[in-house]
């Protein structure tokens, strides 16, 4: 993974002492609330509903174990011992105090982390795939472009107070594991018909209020070319991007009210004045960006193992576990495993520090020392050897890490909802547990296959649910918590956005609502191998709808 | 239109005293001095300005596309960039970045040499560093900022990530020379 060198790190030391300054005049009462805001904001600290929320970068989601050991330092000695993975790859603490910001910030730029930009209109953590540089049907691995991204960003003058938050994703797999047609700047790494890899690059995708997913502006962008045609794209956003109405600020409202066409001229006219200008990367610089991502060094013998097997075949609790949380790996006798992180009675994406430092441990023995966060608010081991798995599992096991539940329903997106935030209309980890209880048959949830269920705690959606197979939005009712539900979303490559089924359901009643739209599916279902959204885009609203609503007033 | 004599703003990373009075659009010109005056005060007077004994500054909304005024803009010795603070949809202080854009493109794709001045609400110690490397070099504070502290702003970060237009080497360039 990339590693400091003498000036990120003076960069860092620089920003640490920077912010501690701000810090101080501000509880020295000499910046205003509102002057501060916007300072501590761009270093990932909210002020909440109870206490101050301070936000993490994982850049592009690749953590140390040495950085995950910090992680679970901070969670241990500032916080109340646990940490939330968001669905940006970021990691969030809820109960830190704001004198002790500089001092956790100071902790972890000594490990090469920082919160900068975390918050604020301006260019947040970019993201990708979880299995980097492991996935089987990956064209090249993403992480040296995220990397060039995040120096290109981080602390970028003229895109400080952009109209609002930015967003960058960036995938090179055939599967499209980090949403990238909800991001702002989403990019695919392809290849050309002359067989050379570069960039396509979308734009104008966002979740929120009015949930838009990105269009195609440029079928193929050569490597030199990364960071002017993003410096294009964001200086056409701090030009004509609204700024009088929070919820129009988006790129995605500009791109939609220009027209996509228009947007890319505007890009295109832009780019061909800095296209040849000091942005543009040289081999040497792209080269040396590879470098800190070289493969590590897997045991060519690997494969060899005939232990994993047997195991397979002689514990089914094991194979469950291997057939949802592991995945195939690039090298032979290697596998990535998703260690999940929604453990029923667990609020979705909470670990709390013992099991960091677990992981930490485990990541060290099996992994290369690594670890990376995911969208779907799990973590990563990226690099296991099959003999080693069943020893894993059962280690993860004793920690509550082995859930056996990825890319069920019960792997819910969950945002915080009322228990933290200041904006949410309802509460989403209640929901989330109800949820929990409901499906608590296991066979029954594996018998359901793939089903994306995503949840937010209010409109601006940071738990996706606009793109949930089943989306559940908290919304507010003459002072009572309640739940639209959409169906049909989805975000990966054919990315879709889910469809209200009819009036909302208050609390009593959406875990019943969502019993039955899952009834439906299983009535409906052609064959085992139908995904729910494959059926859903199939049969379509009505029966679902028939179900709910004569379930509603029956009862 | 009296002005506080001895306004004092930073230029050039220095506290001086300020020469120039910003003129409202229905303000009459004054006999002598050095004066600012809105783009459209620029084109619409424009015979009685170039008549004018003192020297005449631009002033410039932050909609202003720099790149489109259609005005010589080298023989302008002074522009006046915006920055205010909007309370967009009461969710609060909402600093407006437009003029971070101008001035980089006033800079760098204009070849403007003379003064940039940033003016407004959301000029501040924390943000003079963004803006000198964006290419203003002169920063006009609210009277209630201390500008003698504001003066730090400049040494805080002695690294950059990113070109822009002052001439820090982004660190992607320098590792170029330090590999060789
Ligand atoms: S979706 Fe709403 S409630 Fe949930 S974290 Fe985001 S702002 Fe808060």
């Amino acid at each position: 993974m990339y590693r400091y060198d003498e000036q990120d790190r003076q960069i860092m030391q620089e920003r640490v002492a920077q912010f501690a300054d701000q810090t101080q005049r501000y509880l020295a009462g000499e910046l205003s609330e509102a002057e501060f805001r916007a300072l501590r904001l761009m270093n990932g600290l909210y002020f909440q509903r109870f206490a101050p929320m301070y936000r993490i970068a994982i850049p592009y989601g690749m953590l140390s174990s040495g950085q995950l050991r910090m992680l679970a330092h901070i969670a241990h000695s500032y916080d109340r011992g646990y940490g939330h993975f968001s669905t940006r790859q970021n990691i969030q603490f809820n109960w830190c105090k704001t004198e002790d910001i500089p001092k956790i910030f100071g902790l972890l730029a000594s490990v090469e982390m920082h919160s900068v930009q975390t918050s604020g209109n301006c260019i947040r953590n970019t993201t990708t795939d979880p299995l980097a540089g492991v996935a089987p049907d990956e064209l090249e691995d993403p992480r040296p472009y995220c990397e060039f991204i995040r120096q290109w960003s981080m602390f970028h003058p003229e895109f400080a107070y952009l109209p609002r938050k930015f967003k960058i994703a960036v995938s090179a797999a055939t599967q499209d594991r980090a949403a990238v047609q909800v991001h702002d700047i989403g990019i695919y790494l392809v290849q050309n018909a002359a067989g050379e890899t570069g960039f396509q690059i979308w734009v104008g995708g966002g979740l929120g209020r009015t949930p838009i997913l990105a269009t195609r502006i440029r079928d193929f962008l050569e490597k030199p070319h990364l960071l002017s045609y993003l410096e294009a794209i964001v200086r056409v956003y701090n030009q004509h991007g609204r700024r009088d109405d929070t919820n129009r600020a988006r790129i995605k409202i500009l791109v939609r009210d220009l027209g996509a066409e228009k947007f890319a001229e505007l890009v295109e006219a832009e780019w061909v004045k800095i296209r040849d200008g000091v942005l543009k990367l040289e081999d040497s610089d792209l080269q040396r960006m590879q470098t800190y991502f070289t493969t590590p060094e897997y045991d060519a013998g690997a494969a060899a193992d005939s232990r994993f097997a047997a195991q397979l075949e002689s514990d089914k609790a094991f194979a469950r576990w291997v057939r949802y949380n592991v995945v195939d790996h690039k090298q032979p006798g290697y596998k990535a495993v998703y260690i999940s992180l929604k453990a029923p009675g667990i609020p979705p994406g909470d670990a709390t520090h013992e099991q960091m430092q677990a992981l930490a441990d485990l990541a060290d023995r099996y992994s290369f020392g690594e670890v990376r966060s995911t969208h779907d608010q799990n973590l990563v081991l990226a690099d296991v050897q099959q003999k080693d798995l069943f020893e894993l599992w059962q280690a993860l096991e004793e920690k509550q890490l082995a859930t056996a539940n990825i890319g069920s329903l019960t792997d819910m997106i969950c945002c915080p909802g009322l228990d933290f935030c200041g904006l949410a209309n309802a509460g989403s980890i209640d929901v989330a547990e109800k949820l929990n209880e409901r499906f608590d048959d296991m066979d029954y949830l594996y018998d359901l296959g793939e089903l994306r269920l995503k949840m937010s705690g209010c409109m601006n959606g940071c738990g996706h649910h606009s793109v949930g197979h089943i989306g559940i939005l908290g919304v507010e009712k003459k002072g009572q918590e309640w739940y639209q539900i959409t169906l049909g979303g989805n975000a990966s490559n054919d990315a879709s956005l889910g469809d209200r089924i009819g009036p909302a359901f208050d609390k009593a009643h959406v875990v019943d609502a969502i019993e039955n739209i899952v009834k439906v599916y299983v009535d409906n279902r052609e064959s085992e191998e139908e995904r729910f959204l494959d059926t859903y885009r199939r049969i379509g609203m009505e029966p679902f709808k028939a179900r709910v609503y004569a379930q509603e007033e029956a009862a | 239109m009296t002005l506080p004599l001895s306004k004092r703003v930073i230029r050039d990373r220095q506290i001086v005293e300020d020469p120039w009075l910003h003129l409202a659009d229905e303000d009459a010109l004054p006999e002598s001095g050095d004066i600012t005056v809105s783009l459209e005060r620029w084109q619409s007077d424009n015979d009685a300005l170039k008549a004018y004994a003192g020297h005449v500054g631009l002033r410039l909304d932050s909609d202003t596309d720099v790149e489109e005024t259609g005005l010589a803009i080298n023989d302008i010795p002074l522009i006046v960039l915006d920055f205010p603070i909007i309370d967009t949809n009461k969710r609060g202080y909402h600093p407006v970045g437009k003029g971070y854009s101008q001035a980089y493109l006033l800079r760098t794709r204009l070849g403007f040499k003379g003064e940039i001045r940033a003016r407004g609400p959301a000029v501040m110690r924390d943000v003079l560093f963004y803006m000198s490397r964006c290419g203003i070099n002169s920063f006009e504070m609210d009277e209630s900022k201390d500008i003698n502290d504001a003066l730090k702003a400049f040494n805080e970060m002695t690294v950059a990530y990113q070109p822009s237009a002052d001439s820090m080497q982004p660190a992607f360039m320098r590792r170029r020379n330090t590999a060789a």
